[in-house]
């Protein structure tokens, strides 16, 4: 199958920063949310990916096209955006869409017009008097309005108060809900993705330390607690474990490996409940990546 | 490209407009007032392309800080257009405006009943050529910030911190208005046009094809 992007051993290095060697894939329709802290690689990935940052290493292809910067034909299945929106400031919102429309042959002025009313924006303001929501609103019709089979977006919702974010990401989640695109979309804040992710994948320190389905993660992370006498003893599948005198409190990437072998062991009074996909995200992103990888 | 060009100069037409229109009301002073007519030589209407340059001047100016803040590369980057094509348009931009200067300057030359005389063409010729030769060294030094670690842009910086020494140099040893003189002799022959406009042309070359080997489009 075709994939909507693959990305081969991607390296970039800065003088203190070196992102991967770095391998990733999207298959079409796939909804991936690219989770890890601010400065993890998250914007170096998609630079790449996009041409505005030119890779040391690496291959990466969109929809089987090399993403050659000389033959830009698969930018035409990209719809990007990124952590900033760059516009004709002086220019309304209409001829900056204007402007745009005349590289895309799938162009829908129909479609940008519809996507501005279900955004509840204004075209006709120039981008410099655009608010900072309304200036991420009309990028995502920028981006949108060719009907892109691949949408890329790097933290678009960054640096808006909640309430803006909150309406941003419910008309956003509302159009792409439709589609059958593949979606790519990076981010610090979890909550923004989890409602539309198929998939995760945990960007640290240029690492990549684990994708997985959202299903397996809540699946399988659960947090207990038990009591025990006992001292020396290590449990497995875990990555945090606190206690306060018999009383126990751990958190399991397996909890079916853990919970036997608390079994085993003769712990009491053992509880398991479900974790939240943020609380798991933090604790892929504080915890050892070999054995979350082994696990996984 | 042709978007792109068409695209620069919609987008500031206002500015365009003013600085050719100062350019114009310039040249009709000028020309009404006899100062052209006065002039004797080609090298002597240097004073009045100068002039004429400084109104190109600040529209560059106003251009490259607007595309600067606006992060218009960034943009354009994203579009697909091939790096190359994005490279000429961008010094085609430049190129464009100073031949409407160009145009301007030749018609107030013109009017003035200079227009016959081949030296004021091929000096025109040899003083765009020139001014294009310093906006490619600049728009190099910029392209070359974009190469990892600034060791291209050091080494740029570093020759022409050579270059002011040697003038600095020169002016002290008493030798520079011989060799301006030297350089500048060719500036009315078509030889000295021709080799003006080509160095010209090969920098402008040059700096499209370090604008497509950029490492980055961030800025």
């Amino acid at each position: 199958m075709t994939n909507a992007f693959s990305i081969r051993n991607l390296v970039k290095t800065y003088p203190e920063f070196q992102l991967g060697p770095l391998n990733l894939e999207l298959e079409p329709g796939t909804v991936l949310g690219y989770v890890g802290p601010n400065g993890s690689g998250k914007s170096t990935t998609l630079h790449c990916l996009v041409g505005l940052v030119k890779a040391d290493g690496g291959e990466m292809h969109v929809f089987n096209r090399v993403n050659d910067p000389n033959q830009p034909e698969w930018k035409l299945d990209i719809g990007y955006v990124g952590d900033e929106h760059v516009f004709y400031e002086n220019w309304s919102g209409e001829k900056n869409l204007k402007f745009l429309a005349q590289f895309y042959p799938n162009w829908s002025n129909k479609l940008a017009v519809d996507l501005a009313k279900r955004f509840n924006l204004s075209l006709t303001k120039p981008a410099k008097e655009l608010s900072g929501g309304n200036r991420v609103k009309l990028a995502l019709i920028a981006a949108l309005a060719h009907s892109p089979k691949l949408l890329l977006l790097d933290e678009p919702t960054s640096g808006l108060d909640p309430v803006v974010r909150a309406e941003v990401l419910d008309v956003l989640f509302e159009v792409l809900e439709d589609g059958e695109r593949a979606i790519f979309y990076s981010t610090h804040i979890l909550s923004d993705i989890s409602r539309l992710a198929d998939e995760l994948a945990f960007l640290d320190n240029g690492q990549i330390k684990l994708r997985a389905t959202k299903e397996d993660l809540t699946e399988q992370w659960r947090k207990i607690s038990f009591r025990f006498s006992g001292n020396n003893f290590k449990l497995e599948a875990t990555t945090s474990h606190k206690h306060e005198g018999v009383d126990h409190q751990v958190i399991s990437f397996n909890h079916e490996v853990t919970l036997r072998q608390l079994g085993e062991l003769g712990a009491e009074n053992v509880q398991a409940y479900r974790l939240g996909i943020d609380e798991i995200a933090v604790q892929i992103l504080k915890g050892s990546s070999a054995d979350i990888l082994s696990a996984n | 490209m042709w978007k792109i060009l068409k695209t620069e100069i919609r987008y500031h037409k206002t500015v365009i407009t003013a600085a050719y229109a100062s350019g114009v009301v310039f040249l009709i002073v000028a020309v009404l007032s006899g100062i052209l007519k006065r002039m004797d030589s080609p090298m002597a209407t240097w004073s009045l392309m100068s002039v004429v340059t400084s109104a190109y001047i600040f529209l560059l100016i106003h251009i490259g800080s607007h595309d600067e803040t606006e992060k218009r590369e960034r943009l354009h980057a994203l579009l697909p257009i091939p790096r190359l094509k994005l490279g000429i348009a961008r010094m085609a931009l430049l190129l464009l405006l100073q031949a409407g200067f160009s145009i301007i300057w030749v018609i107030g030359v013109m009017a003035a009943g200079k227009g016959l005389e081949l030296a004021y063409l091929y000096y025109m010729l040899s003083s765009n050529a020139f001014f294009c030769l310093i906006v490619a060294l600049i728009a190099i030094f910029l392209d070359l910030g974009h190469f990892g670690r600034n060791t291209y842009r050091r080494i740029f910086a570093g020759f022409g911190a050579l270059f002011v020494i040697l003038v600095i140099w020169l002016t002290l040893a008493g030798k520079i208005i011989p060799l301006l003189e030297y350089i500048f002799l060719p500036y009315t022959t078509p030889a000295g046009a021709a080799i003006f406009v080509s160095i010209a042309a090969g920098l402008f070359y040059l700096d499209v094809v370090i604008y497509t080997r950029r490492k980055s489009y961030l800025k």
